[in-house]
């Protein structure tokens, strides 16, 4: 993950933003919205209605342009909220209810699937690392992820108590970042001229 | 505050999922502001969470973004106001400017009113003023003569009415402060174009005193003095006043005594 230019993209859509510049939207655009797809696609499963859903997120993006702090979360974070909040309030409304039957398990086991074959994310490096992670995990980062399960429906879903569903998130997510700096580093050490010996060294 | 326990107690992931409370979230946001560490915490579980996200990402199809971003840009020109902060305040301004306008201008209307009636109240004072003054001016000269009348000096000459007229007249002429006074009494009303006109006989030549309206019967008038008068004299004349007398105008006469 290129982390250094990621925030420069996103000083500059902060900076545009903040101004209204039209140009922020095609920032936006072009840096995230294969990501906020994938979030809404994920929860929705129809192209036609991710489609929808992805306008309304730009729309709100817009509308609420102002009342973004990037003292308070990153611009990606916050795009995200409002993505998954979107494509969860549209599964949760009764029109979408009526005409698609959800079923949490089976969406769960296509969401797995599509980790092996997504074939479109640049960064295979990535799905490896989300395999990488326990299944408990993966699914609780999921449930809440994708589902929009509360603390609550967690506790149902887990059987286990409210207080232990945030330590058990906090796993959860210490050890994708963990995974992925393994990743990271691994990338990083075959750039190097003694990669190979390096590698076995630290790895060791 | 244990900033470890704190991190490692999971409100930082809960904070980034959008799964708080606006009360747990503001308290998040005070920390987050005062330890650096809960800072670095939070970025790194923000990263992660995006790296995520991006685990399942997938490209929209190719013409998506131009109608996006054309309908976002179109729905931003309906609303009234361009910036969407703006909308808020926008929306009371204008209703509030126009109050603002309505009540500056009731406001005016009445201190104008009021400074009209100022005025107006003011006018009425100064005209009575004036009024005032021009009496105390009368009065005063009414005294004065008065007074003259009444000086040991003053000679009172009854004037009466000519043969074939009617009226009667008095003078009272003071050679000592040189003032000749004039009180009508019962001469009538001239018809319109003729004005009275006062005599003085001054060895056989009449010289005129001055013409005179009657307006009130028993007003008395300061007329022109002349020295040694002998006979006193009132014609008719034409408005004005005439350079000689008309005698068949005569209306009364009367001879000083001295």
């Amino acid at each position: 993950m290129a982390k250094i230019e990621k925030s420069q993209v996103e000083k500059d859509i902060v900076c545009l933003l903040s101004v209204k510049d039209s140009k922020c939207l095609d920032l936006v655009y072009k840096h995230y919205s294969s990501a906020l797809y994938g979030v809404i696609l994920n929860i929705v499963k129809s192209d036609e209605v991710a489609e929808e859903v992805l306008q309304d997120v730009f729309l709100k993006f817009w509308q609420k342009a102002s009342s973004y702090d990037d003292k308070k979360s990153r611009l990606f974070t916050w795009l995200i909220n409002i993505a998954r909040n979107s494509a969860i309030d549209k599964i949760r409304s009764s029109d979408y209810k009526k005409s698609k039957k959800v079923d949490d398990i089976s969406n769960y086991e296509n969401f797995s699937k599509q980790l092996h074959v997504n074939t479109i994310n640049e960064d295979h490096g990535l799905i490896k690392v989300i395999n990488g992670l326990e299944e408990k995990y993966k699914k609780l980062i999921y449930l809440v992820y994708y589902e929009g399960y509360s603390q609550r429906e967690i506790t149902k879903e887990f059987d286990i108590p409210l207080g232990t569903v945030k330590t058990r998130l906090r796993s959860a997510i210490v050890a994708l970042r963990e995974q992925l700096s393994d990743e990271m580093l691994r990338k990083l050490i075959y750039l190097l001229p003694f990669g190979y010996l390096m590698h076995h060294f630290l790895i060791q | 505050m244990n900033i470890k326990d704190y991190i490692s107690s999971g409100v930082l992931e809960l904070y980034v999922l959008d799964q708080l409370s606006p009360a747990e979230r503001r308290e998040v946001e005070e920390h987050v502001n005062q330890y650096p560490e809960i800072r670095s915490a939070l970025n790194e579980i923000e990263e992660t969470l995006f790296a995520f996200a991006s685990s399942t990402a997938k490209k929209p199809r190719a013409g998506l973004q131009s109608e996006i971003i054309n309908n976002v840009l179109a729905s931003d020109k309906n609303i009234d106001s361009p910036k969407g902060a703006g909308a808020g305040i926008n929306k009371w301004l204008f209703p509030l400017a126009l109050l603002g306008i309505i009540a500056a201008g009731i406001l005016g209307w009445m201190w104008n009113q009021e400074r009209e009636e100022k005025l107006e109240l003011v006018e009425e004072i100064l005209l009575e003023k004036d009024s005032c003054s021009l009496k105390d001016a009368t009065i005063l000269q009414l005294e004065q003569m008065l007074d003259n009348i009444f000086l040991p000096s003053s000679e009172r000459i009854l004037m009466a009415a000519a043969p074939g007229k009617s009226g009667e007249a008095n003078i009272i002429y003071n050679r000592e402060n040189r003032s000749v006074l004039l009180a009508t009494t019962t001469l009538p009303t001239p018809p319109t174009g003729k004005q009275y006109q006062l005599w003085g006989i001054v060895e056989g030549t009449p010289i005129s005193l001055g013409v005179f309206d009657i307006s009130d019967g028993s007003e008395l008038k300061r007329m022109t003095f002349a020295e040694s008068v002998e006979t006193f004299a009132i014609t008719l004349e034409p408005q004005g006043g005439s350079s000689t007398p008309t005698l068949e105008e005569m209306w009364v006469i009367g001879n000083s005594t001295t």
